[in-house]
């Protein structure tokens, strides 16, 4: 009796779901997973913007010419060749002949214009185009002296290289390093700025006194390093605008490894006393130092999260020499990295979710990255002397230098900058007029 | 009811009050049951292996614990680095021409024009670059399309069947093996310590398929009038082909992309439509990926799709995922 009407919805159901069955092939869509693709570099066209005349159209190519510079070095883009151009752009009111464009299996286009100001400023538009898809992906115009036309290439290959890839550009910076030149013996080392791309490369400082470990702060204005000015070791600031240097705190002995907080308000650093190295941190405002470990061991390198909530340091107080992330006011210190060899110079990705550190092992150098937990450690390059890892500002791209000896012995030879994406391919030189060492990049500058 | 059970000792065997209620006769059911539940045992544990020679224990086999190998790869390519091309690029260690191209006209890239000239040393603070208001439309587009929303495109064809998607097609089959593999993005993410691991082009691993092995690939629909697992691959291929994914991202894992495509009967894509049209707006990461999948079927490789032309009715519309999560 009570089985019965439960058979009975049992038998109606088992007809509902045959029904169902049959009847749905009539409605679904066929479905298709995709669930691999190809990675590789978009074929871009970045034909020269347009201009009225004579200066107009140099800037133009010029423009063009920096835009696609910097996405092709990005690994992401791959600027095709302007003489295989069909359409020859003129305006960027009309709209292109897509068709032209899909000939030469261009996927993005972009197209632009210079034009001078009564005030004798620049206009620079911009479009980026989907020749696919025939339509606009973004515009942008900006204005600004003839001088600055650089910059407006680098903002404008930020933009397409946001729309492209949905993550922030890294264009619109520069890079802080350590320019060296002279005889081993006689090694000068001065502070040194350039864009990221290697242009407008300027000295800041003499090279009277050693220099070293230069950083940047948030604020792009300023930045911090070390510097043997009065024979003793101390940590710097130095004002780009004025020019100016300042000691940072007036501790007894000496000071090294410093960077900035996120916030710009702080600085952490080192400091050596007794043989021991441990960590501090000087409040710039009220100019209160904070000591934040108290080990006998040598406490150094350290840097702040992006968040501000936590450092990372290295540190030999487990006997060799390994990373450690504490609390950002110090406190209990944890251990991160476990892999054999010896940690050194970690620095915290701007998006926070990757540790860059050098690694000694086995006689070689190595620039890694690790998760902040101390998981999926990958090294990325290895050489004689790799050192000194800096994120791009959107946590992409590192840079570092690489020191390859001239003879047997591991002396001579000459220090270069190099940049590779975060995936571990596309390694490049950075061109530096002189030696270079110790790069720090800078956010972006907006 | 527990009268004949007792003795058996499965009283607590719930269907057995049941079935006597109905008057079948008591110890037949419990014997029934009990011998089900001697042969259910039976099935589950199996015949004690009374005579077989006790399992040989397990040895420990020694492994050597080696360390990262002293030679490096830096300097070599990444075997399947996403980059093509060979540009000349000072002593950069990094020029994996891994992949033929497949395209035609194979353009140089350009040579930076004018991109290293320092400029006078006085640029010491950019003055104002002074973004002006970006423009997000800088003039009325002459291109009224009213009616659609921007997200569907239209892509005019070309008026008499393209031969050089077909070429390139072939071009492609001889190069795909090595450029598609599988094992490619396990490669993307470079790691020199694990190097050894990593796969060669030539032999590449062989991953589960996971998206072919989805039930929800498959239309229900009784056997003919589908798409054959071939079949299904085959597209699949193709469509993979045409999507350059924005790799290297930061939660790529979470992602899928639903685009809605119309095709027409020569497998021409009429129209394809991302769906989820409030992401789009709000999350820029995904409106890159969602329009990359998009343009996956404007890509002359996927023009036409390879679509069994006898089962148009059943590929004129499809749904397609794209998900980058086997690749980050």
């Amino acid at each position: 009796m009570t089985r019965n009407p439960l058979m009975f919805a049992g038998a109606v159901t088992a007809v509902l779901a045959l029904l169902l069955h049959a009847v749905s092939p009539a409605r679904a869509e066929l479905r298709i997973d995709i669930t691999r693709g190809k990675v590789e570099p978009m074929p871009i066209a970045i034909p020269a913007f347009s201009g009225s005349g004579g200066d107009e159209n140099q800037t133009g190519q010029e423009i063009a010419g920096v835009i696609s510079a910097d996405l092709e070095r990005s690994g992401l883009f791959r600027p095709l060749d302007p003489r295989s151009f069909i359409q020859n752009v003129s305006a960027t009111d009309a709209q292109p002949r897509f068709g032209d464009w899909r000939q030469i299996n261009a996927q993005g286009l972009v197209t632009g214009t210079v034009l001078t100001q009564g005030d004798g400023r620049l206009r620079v538009e911009s479009r980026l185009w989907d020749v696919f898809a025939e339509q606009q992906l973004s515009g942008f115009g900006y204005t600004t002296t003839r001088q600055n036309w650089r910059r407006i290439a680098h903002i404008i290959a930020d933009e397409i290289y946001k729309r492209i890839t949905g993550e922030d550009g890294y264009f619109d910076t520069r890079i802080v390093y350590i320019a060296e030149a002279g005889s081993q013996a006689k090694r000068t080392k001065r502070l040194a700025i350039m864009d990221q791309d290697g242009a407008n490369n300027r000295f800041l400082t003499d090279g009277r006194a050693l220099v070293l470990t230069p950083r940047f702060s948030p604020t792009v204005q300023e930045i911090t390093y070390l510097s043997y000015a009065n024979g003793t070791p101390r940590v710097y600031l130095f004002n780009i605008d004025t020019g100016q240097q300042e000691v940072v705190g007036d501790f007894p002995g000496m000071t090294f490894a410093p960077r900035f907080s996120p916030d710009g308000n702080r600085v952490v650093m080192s400091r050596a006393e007794n043989g021991v190295s441990n960590l501090y941190s000087l409040d710039l405002r009220t100019r209160q130092p904070t000591r934040l470990t108290t080990s006998q061991a040598i406490d150094t390198s350290p840097c702040f999260a992006p968040d501000g909530s936590k450092i990372v340091f290295n540190s030999d107080r487990g006997g060799s020499q390994q990373l450690y992330i504490m609390g950002a006011n110090g406190g209990e210190a944890r251990r991160i990295s476990f892999g054999s060899g010896k940690y050194g110079t970690p620095v915290w990705s701007p998006r926070g979710d990757q540790i860059a550190f050098t690694k000694i092992d086995g006689g070689s150098f190595f620039i890694g990255v690790m998760h902040p937990d101390g998981s999926g450690e990958r090294l990325l390059t290895r050489d004689f002397l790799v050192e000194g890892p800096t994120w791009a500002p959107n946590g992409r791209v590192l840079m570092y230098f690489r020191q390859s000896p001239s003879d047997s012995r591991g002396y001579g030879g000459s220090a270069r900058l190099y940049s590779i994406d975060l995936t571990g391919s596309n390694q490049r030189e950075v061109t530096t007029p002189q030696d270079a060492s110790d790069p720090a990049w800078s956010p972006l500058l907006r | 009811m527990s009268v004949a059970t007792a003795e058996t000792g499965v009283t607590h065997e719930p269907t057995v009050p049941e079935q006597t209620s109905d008057g079948v006769a008591p110890r037949g059911v419990a014997l029934s049951v009990a011998l089900h539940l001697v042969l259910g045992t039976v099935f589950i544990l199996g015949l004690p292996r009374l005579f077989a020679p006790p399992i040989p224990e397990e040895l420990p086999v020694a492994v050597q614990l080696v360390t990262i190998a002293p030679e490096t790869r830096a300097t070599r390519p990444n075997p399947n680095a996403p980059r093509p091309n060979a540009k000349p690029d000072p002593p950069v260690a990094d020029a994996p021409v891994t992949k033929p191209e497949p395209e035609p006209p194979v353009p140089a890239p350009v040579p930076p024009p004018s991109a290293e000239t320092p400029l006078p040393p006085e640029l010491v603070k950019p003055p104002e670059p002074k973004p002006a208001p970006p423009l997000p439309v800088l003039k009325p587009e002459p291109k009224p399309e009213p009616p659609k929303p921007t997200e569907k495109v239209e892509v005019p064809r070309p008026k008499e069947k393209p031969e050089p998607p077909q070429q390139m097609a072939k071009n492609e089959s001889k190069a795909e093996q090595k450029k598609y593999d599988p094992g490619q993005f396990e490669a993307l993410l470079k790691n020199l310590a694990a190097q050894p691991s990593a796969p060669s082009p030539d032999a590449p691993p062989q991953r589960p398929r996971v998206a072919s092995a989805k039930p929800s690939s498959q239309p229900r629909a009784p056997l003919g009038s589908q798409l054959s697992a071939s079949e299904m691959d085959m597209v699949r291929e193709q469509i993979a082909r045409c999507w350059n994914v924005p790799a290297g991202a930061r939660d790529a894992k979470d992602l899928v992309v639903e685009i809605k495509v119309v095709v027409d009967p020569d497998g021409m894509v009429r129209q394809a439509t991302i769906v989820d049209q409030t992401r789009l707006g709000g999350d820029p990461f995904f409106r890159a990926a969602a329009e990359s999948a998009r343009r996956a079927f404007f890509n002359p490789l996927c023009r036409p799709l390879h679509l069994p032309p006898e089962k148009y009715a059943i590929w004129k519309d499809l749904v397609v995922d794209f998900s980058p999560k086997d690749i980050l």
